[in-house]
């Protein structure tokens, strides 16, 4: 069950609209205030979520397995992506958050969570979502547009400008074709340098 | 534009000068900027704005101001132009670095060099503004407007800025040209251009090389929008900033900023440049060029620059900064220390002499009375001069082959060339006088007019070059030292009778100093006996023919190399072993 879409504007181009939702600035301020405790290793990231569900999450009607939700996230709990889920859980907590508690099902938070660290963990370590400013504004916007919000006060059009500006798969992406043309480019400079050496001390004439 | 207006205009621009400064630091000062008429704009300059980094001044024409639409933002634009001076180039060292490492990375576009090395300054001044100042760049950027559709290389920069500044795609750049995508390169771009914020030579070779691949068609780059909004540097001579010439990293290979482990964190390094003596049969040597900038690429630059428009000036250059490093040190003066004066015996005292002088012991013994003239008494001193032995440095005659098989000296980096600059100007730091002479087949002889202590002079004759055979000047051997003149150079033997040391620097082409018609001839050995200081052969041949030349050469001295490049290390003891005074007695 998606819960955004009875908010969608019909925009066009196929795409489920989103809708507005808290300031950009005050979603980063709340990531760079994340607390410390999410990267303690000692900490069930799994029981975190879970209990992060319930307190935010839409009910379900007649109660259910509260651990039920979370289960998806059982591989990602354990190893280094332990902590991103952590930050998603205080992120959901914090004060820019607040006013949207109660609109999204569980299983939509799941996985909103999943894709964040299974998109961009994979290239932005968590440690980044919350240190550097570029990374923090990366996260927060593809959390809001995978939750079906934009960052208030901004189109449509302008969010998502931003967020494919933004976005570090699409960049290294990007950045290993270049890469990969530079190489080849470069070995073929080098055999057409080598080819002409070898042309070169073929011809020499000794004086 | 009228002359109200301007004075307004212009006393507006003044007024924001102090804003200007001010975001660059709190305590940086500067003359104020010079407002000018566009017609008094300095020639070759075809922009707005122009910076002079010799005078560290900033000039700007008010008239084209206006016309751009400019005049709403002063303290952007001189702020600007203020970071030209602060940050990127700063000085003259740094610009002339720039720019040789912008030509390393445009390859076969290097008479780009200039405006390029233009625009990545602007990329580094721009976004340090921008965001840390807090002045309006966009702005800047708005009102000159969007770049045409075939202006690639200003569509990457205008892009770029959108990206490093959160604008909206499209804002600066205008509408995207499908067939010219730069959202890539802009995206590196943006990251070289925070990578490399402070060091404005580090990422220069990499903007040129991103640029010259994404504009591959030479036709394409249309300099006309370049040049009218990029800031101009304006120099117009003066000295030559030091260490370009003997600087390796100057000519290391440019790297594309996506293989930049600086500017892409997760790219690896490149398989060879960790280990540079590890085998490169694979490529091409990544340290082909380990002595930097050959002397044609340097002359290049400093003509760029506007510094130098004389190649062989420049190549004289080259060479004198290479060979600083070999030269032997400087000879202190000597001067015999001053010993205790010895006392001697007592004379009168006459009136009129310093009345201290007079010894009052003495005096008395003389007579109880002291009646000045008569009986006062001062004591004598003799002194003890040190004897020094007399260090007179020997003169150096110096003969350079020129022939076939060495390299011209003005274009490539020649080790023999080298050597010669560094002897000589060894001989000329040590006090000597040098005569150099480069030669190679007959009448192709070109030297200094006899011996000179003018460093110029000697190193002008040291980088000429002819290529032609092998003909050793016999005849200008002899009027040298044997004082019978020539047809074109009368001469007489050098006046002062100091010992000179002749040396002579080729290879298998020297048996021409002693053979003449196929015989074998004494006038060389005559003219190393006027000479009385020595003289060396020191030849580019092989261990097994030593022998033989040492059995023509006589009383010289043969010395041998294997390679041209080991002359250098060579040159460099036999400097000291000749000229190196004072070491030369502690060694013995």
């Amino acid at each position: 069950m998606r819960a955004a879409t009875h908010l969608a504007s019909s925009e066009p181009g196929g795409r489920t609209g989103t809708a507005p939702g808290p300031a950009l600035a005050d979603l980063m301020r709340d990531l760079a205030a994340t607390p410390p405790d999410v990267w303690d290793p000692g900490v069930d990231a799994l029981a975190l979520w879970s209990d992060t569900l319930a307190d935010v999450a839409r009910e379900r009607p007649g109660g259910g397995d509260a651990h039920g939700p979370a289960e998806p996230l059982a591989q990602l709990a354990q190893g280094p992506t332990r902590a991103a889920i952590g930050i998603l859980a205080a992120l959901l907590h914090g004060p820019a958050l607040r006013p949207w508690t109660g609109w999204w099902a569980p299983e939509r938070l799941t996985e909103t969570a999943q894709r964040m660290v299974g998109t961009l963990a994979a290239y932005v370590p968590p440690t980044q979502w919350v240190a550097d400013s570029r990374s923090r504004e990366e996260a927060a916007r593809l959390f809001l547009d995978l939750l079906g919000l934009r960052p208030g006060g901004e189109s449509e059009a302008v969010a998502t400008d931003r967020l494919t500006a933004l976005s570090s798969p699409a960049l290294a992406a990007a950045l290993a074709e270049l890469a990969q043309e530079q190489r080849r480019a470069a070995e073929l400079a080098a055999q057409l340098a080598d080819k002409r050496a070898r042309e070169a001390a073929a011809r020499t004439t000794y004086v | 534009m009228k002359a109200q207006e301007r004075q307004q205009l212009a006393a507006r621009w003044h007024a924001a000068w102090p804003d200007a400064l001010a975001a660059w630091g709190s305590h940086l000062r500067l003359s104020s900027p010079e407002l000018i008429r566009v017609t008094d704009r300095p020639q070759g300059v075809r922009s707005f704005a122009w910076f002079n980094l010799r005078d560290v001044r900033v000039s700007i024409a008010l008239d084209l101001i206006k016309q751009m639409g400019l005049s709403g933002l002063p303290t952007e634009i001189l702020a600007h132009e203020v970071g030209h001076h602060v940050l990127s180039p700063g000085d003259l060292g740094t610009a002339a670095r720039v720019l040789i490492r912008m030509r390393t990375g445009l390859v076969d576009r290097d008479d780009l060099a200039p405006v390029m090395a233009n625009l990545w300054s602007d990329l580094l001044i721009n976004d340090r503004l921008q965001r840390r100042a807090g002045l309006r760049m966009d702005e800047v950027w708005r009102q000159i407007g969007p770049p045409r559709r075939e202006d690639t290389v200003m569509r990457l920069v205008m892009r770029t800025d959108e990206l490093l500044w959160s604008l909206p795609t499209g804002s600066l750049a205008g509408p995207d040209v499908p067939d010219r995508p730069v959202e890539r390169e802009a995206q590196l771009l943006a990251r070289a251009v925070r990578a490399y914020a402070d060091d404005p030579v580090g990422g220069a070779a990499g903007f040129g090389a991103l640029v010259r691949q994404l504009v591959p068609d030479p036709e394409e780059m249309p300099m006309l929008t370049l040049s009218r909004v990029v800031c101009h540097q304006q120099e117009d001579g003066g000295g030559i900033p030091t260490g370009l010439a003997s600087d390796p990293s100057l000519a290391a290979p440019a790297l594309h900023p996506s293989i930049d482990p600086r500017v892409v964190p997760s790219v690896p390094a490149l398989p060879g440049s960790d280990e540079p003596g590890a085998d490169q049969g694979s490529g091409p040597v990544t340290n082909e060029r380990p002595h930097g900038l050959e002397p044609a690429a340097y002359a290049a630059v400093l003509r760029q620059l506007g510094l130098e428009s004389d190649p062989v000036r420049a190549a004289i250059a080259w060479y004198a900064e290479n060979a600083a490093p070999h030269l032997v040190p400087f000879p202190s003066t000597v001067s015999p220390a001053h010993p205790d004066p010895l006392l001697a015996g007592l004379t009168d005292w006459d009136v009129g002499e310093d009345l201290g002088a007079i010894d009052w012991p003495g005096s008395l013994v003389r007579s109880p009375v002291p009646i000045p003239g008569v009986t006062l008494q001062r004591r004598d001193y003799l002194s003890d001069a040190g004897t020094e032995p007399d260090r007179v440095p020997v003169d150096l005659d110096l003969y350079l082959d020129s022939s076939g098989s060495i390299p011209d000296p003005q274009r490539q980096r020649s080790p023999l060339a080298l050597a010669g600059a560094i002897m000589a100007l060894s001989a000329l730091r040590a006090g000597a006088r040098v005569q150099a002479t480069t030669w190679a087949g007959p009448n192709e002889v070109a030297g200094t007019d006899g011996f000179t202590e003018n460093a110029d002079e000697v190193l002008a004759a040291v980088v000429a070059y002819f290529g032609g055979s092998t003909s050793f000047p016999l005849e200008h051997l002899m009027a040298t030292h044997l004082g019978t003149g020539t047809q074109d150079r009368p001469r007489e033997r050098s006046a002062t009778g100091r010992r000179c040391h002749i040396a002579v620097v080729s290879d298998s082409g020297v048996n021409s100093m002693f053979l003449r018609n196929r015989e074998t001839t004494s006038e060389a050995a005559d003219c190393l006996v006027a000479a009385r200081g020595g003289g060396s052969l020191i030849l580019n041949l092989g261990q097994s023919s030593r022998k033989q030349y040492a059995e023509m050469a006589g009383d010289y001295d043969v010395y041998t190399v294997s390679t041209w490049d080991d002359l250098i290390p060579f040159a460099r003891d036999f400097a000291a072993r000749v000229w190196d005074l004072e070491n030369a007695e502690n060694r013995r």
